[in-house]
């Protein structure tokens, strides 16, 4: 037995025959060319740069589609550095300067870049090294007229073992034969790493030299939690992990049996679960697991990545796209949360010495109405095609909340002008995420047709502490007091006047804070399309007089710390299959 | 049309976690792309000092500009020079300034659960 401590990247456990890939060996045919043929040569090389670009152009679509933007964005990435002016003027002065043919020279310039990134103190730049590694091997597949390699038709399940895999070839790896993979090399920002979660498939990497002791066809373990892999496991060792995937084979069975069942605990109480989201195309995952609606789609994406500003249609395309998907269910469409640090330069905000407290958010937009109204048109357009809500976030004002909704008012009246359909029912609610808005909850529920509580930024401002700042993360804390007491509040005076409130932030979305929500009166969850499932378990698994029995006690501790402790210890008793996970 | 001149210099220090990384890189690019003028990032404390020998990099080449390897903390010179040389270096500071639009914007399914 071998047992190697790697760098866990994708999380899951992999038990296979191994099959050992060894670096592609392309062997150049040619290294010179004559004197007279350099231009020929030169043509030759921006040929296969085309050749090369479209299988990239190619992978980046598939993989966009398959596995998300995030994905897709990295072989947009290794598209602009295939291009880049540096590479191919470098290449072609060594082929006219020194008669390289195309593929030494483009071997030789690329490998160097790659050599220079990997002696970079930077870890994330170093990682790009395997970025030009694979670009290198996507140019000389190109040149010399070379298929994929064979890994990519296995017939067998197995285990991927390689020195290191690009990420083109975890895209191209068969989803369906490739329980798992580990390579020697490799960081935890590579873009390997993105791609194999992106794709579910357990791996780790960076554990050093092994492959010389590794035959194909070894026993290999590649556990994704742990980064830990051992080949030729003993029996005991076996029988352990086996036990271990067992009991998540079993419990991700059971919960996969919830998706079509209500979120119902054992006395008969009904709990809505919807989904948050960021890009259009995660909707379709909250559907898959049962989601009963889009509580909070965030659109900032739109704005980000980009030097100009998203336009109408930017706007409209991205809202149909997920109300088409989502049916008659409701989606709820947050107006852009950004701060004056992160909106596009155009704008020539000022730099702010508070950005948290500053003008960002619905501040921002009542500052830059062109930009606010153009979002507004959008989302009205959009709500006739479904059932659209509307959201603003960060109020802390009932003046702004006013002002914001003079806005929305105008709007309409441009649309109704211009005889451009609209639904002026469209339900509207806020963001509770201000504590000046939540200890004054009764006030603003006149107003608004419902509410959302957004624990991130309401823990931050309750608390006074900036979660990005490693220095004081620690006391960020969902389960605080005076966190909960702010919550309670909030559901409490939202109930006794009838207006629904759900709770979007991440809170929510893990089991950990299931029942103690439940138990403070909260009915509607909005949580990440990934935790619905097990959010759906936790409602399942009790009755509302347990949960407000430990709400009960968890609202009587002093430390944000007991709280957690109480329960974790509650769910485990519940649930042992979640012990794995906390 | 304002006049040619020698090429202009600013120092900006790199506040975003990540450093100069890909998708940094290509903002600048895109930046650089966008305005008439020559821009080079070279890795130098002093803006005023000869400045040969320092690595450099050109601001149309991503791959350039990542072999500098630019860290959180550490300075860089740009160098522009041609017609908009002095609106590039205001853009490209912002840029760098406004941490190319990451750190505090990580999506919530990104950041770790600190709860």
């Amino acid at each position: 037995m071998m047992r190697l401590q790697g760098i866990a990247v994708s999380p899951g456990i992999a038990i296979g025959k191994a099959v050992v890939i060894g670096q592609d060996i392309f062997s150049i045919p040619r290294e010179y060319v004559e004197a007279d043929a350099v231009e020929q040569e030169v043509a030759r090389f921006r040929e296969a740069l085309q050749v090369a670009a479209r299988e990239i152009e190619n992978n980046r679509d598939l993989v966009t589609r398959e596995l998300g933007p995030k994905s897709g964005a990295i072989f947009q990435a290794h598209l602009e550095i295939l291009e880049d002016p540096k590479i191919r003027e470098d290449v072609e002065s060594l082929i006219r300067n020194r008669q390289y043919s195309s593929e030494k020279a483009a071997s030789f310039v690329l490998r160097q870049f790659a050599e220079m990134f990997r002696r970079l103190p930077n870890p994330v730049i170093a990682d790009r090294a395997y970025d030009v590694l694979d670009i290198e091997r996507h140019l000389l597949r190109a040149l010399l007229g070379q298929p994929h390699r064979s890994l990519y038709h296995l017939t067998s399940p197995a285990v991927v073992l390689a020195r290191n895999l690009t990420p083109s070839e975890v895209a191209n790896l068969d989803r369906k034969m490739v329980r798992g993979f580990a390579t020697e090399v490799g960081g935890p920002t590579s873009h390997t790493a993105i791609v194999a979660q992106g794709m579910g498939i357990p791996a780790v990497v960076g554990t050093g030299p092994f492959l010389n002791e590794v035959s194909g066809g070894d026993i290999v373990i590649v556990d994704g939690d742990r980064g830990i892999v051992i080949v030729r496991p003993d029996e005991s060792t076996l029988r352990e992990y086996e036990e271990e995937m067992r009991a998540i084979r079993v419990f991700t069975t059971e919960l996969e049996k919830l998706r079509d069942l209500p979120a119902e605990t054992l006395d008969g109480t009904r709990i809505n679960i919807y989904g948050n989201i960021e890009f259009p195309h995660e909707a379709a995952l909250c559907l898959q697991n049962g989601a009963e609606g889009i509580g909070l789609y965030r659109t900032e994406f739109l704005y980000l990545g980009r030097n100009d500003l998203p336009s109408e249609e930017d706007h409209y395309r991205a809202y149909c796209e997920v109300v088409r998907i989502m049916g008659d269910r409701p989606v709820t469409i947050r107006t852009f949360d950004l701060g004056a640090d992160k909106v596009p330069l155009q704008l020539g905000l000022e730099k702010e010495a508070n950005p948290c407290l500053g003008l960002r958010s619905i501040r921002l937009a009542l500052r830059y109405l062109p930009l606010f109204q153009t979002q507004l048109r959008a989302i009205l357009r959009a709500s006739v095609c479904g059932n659209v809500q509307i959201m603003f976030p960060m109020i802390s004002t009932l003046a702004e909340l006013r002002q914001a909704k003079l806005m929305l008012a105008e709007v309409m009246e441009d649309l109704a002008e211009g005889q451009i359909p609209f639904r002026r029912e469209i339900p509207l609610g806020i963001m509770v995420e201000v504590p000046s808005v939540a200890v004054t909850i009764d006030r603003f529920l006149d107003e608004v047709d419902f509410i959302s509580l957004g624990t991130n930024d309401l823990i931050q401002y309750t608390l006074a502490v900036d979660r990005t700042n490693r220095n004081v993360v620690n006391m960020y804390n969902a389960t605080d007091p005076a966190v909960l007491r702010l919550i309670h509040h909030v559901i409490q005076e939202a109930s006794r006047k009838g207006v629904p409130v759900s709770l979007c932030g991440q809170m929510s979305s893990h089991p950990l804070h299931t029942m103690l929500l439940i138990g403070l009166g909260l009915r509607k969850f909005s949580v990440a399309a990934h935790s619905i499932l097990e959010i759906k378990k936790v409602c399942r698994s009790v009755t509302v007089e347990q949960c407000e029995a430990l709400a009960k006690r968890a609202l009587e501790m002093d430390h944000a710390r007991d709280v957690q402790a109480l329960l974790r210890e509650q769910l485990i008793k519940l649930i042992p299959a979640f012990g794995r996970i906390m | 049309m304002s006049e040619q001149t020698g090429p202009l210099r600013r120092r900006v220090t790199i506040r975003n976690r990540a450093g100069l990384h890909a998708r940094a890189a290509s903002l600048v690019r895109d930046t650089v792309l966008k305005h008439r003028c020559r821009v080079t990032l070279i890795k130098a404390e002093d803006p005023s000092a000869s400045l040969n020998g320092a690595p450099r990099a050109d601001g149309t080449s991503v791959i350039e500009m990542l072999s500098l390897g630019a860290m959180e903390g550490e300075p860089l010179i740009i160098e522009a020079e041609g017609e908009e040389a002095q609106q590039v270096l205001d853009a490209l500071e912002r840029l760098v300034e406004c941490k190319f639009w990451e750190d505090d914007f990580a999506p919530e399914s990104q950041q770790t659960f600190p709860g």
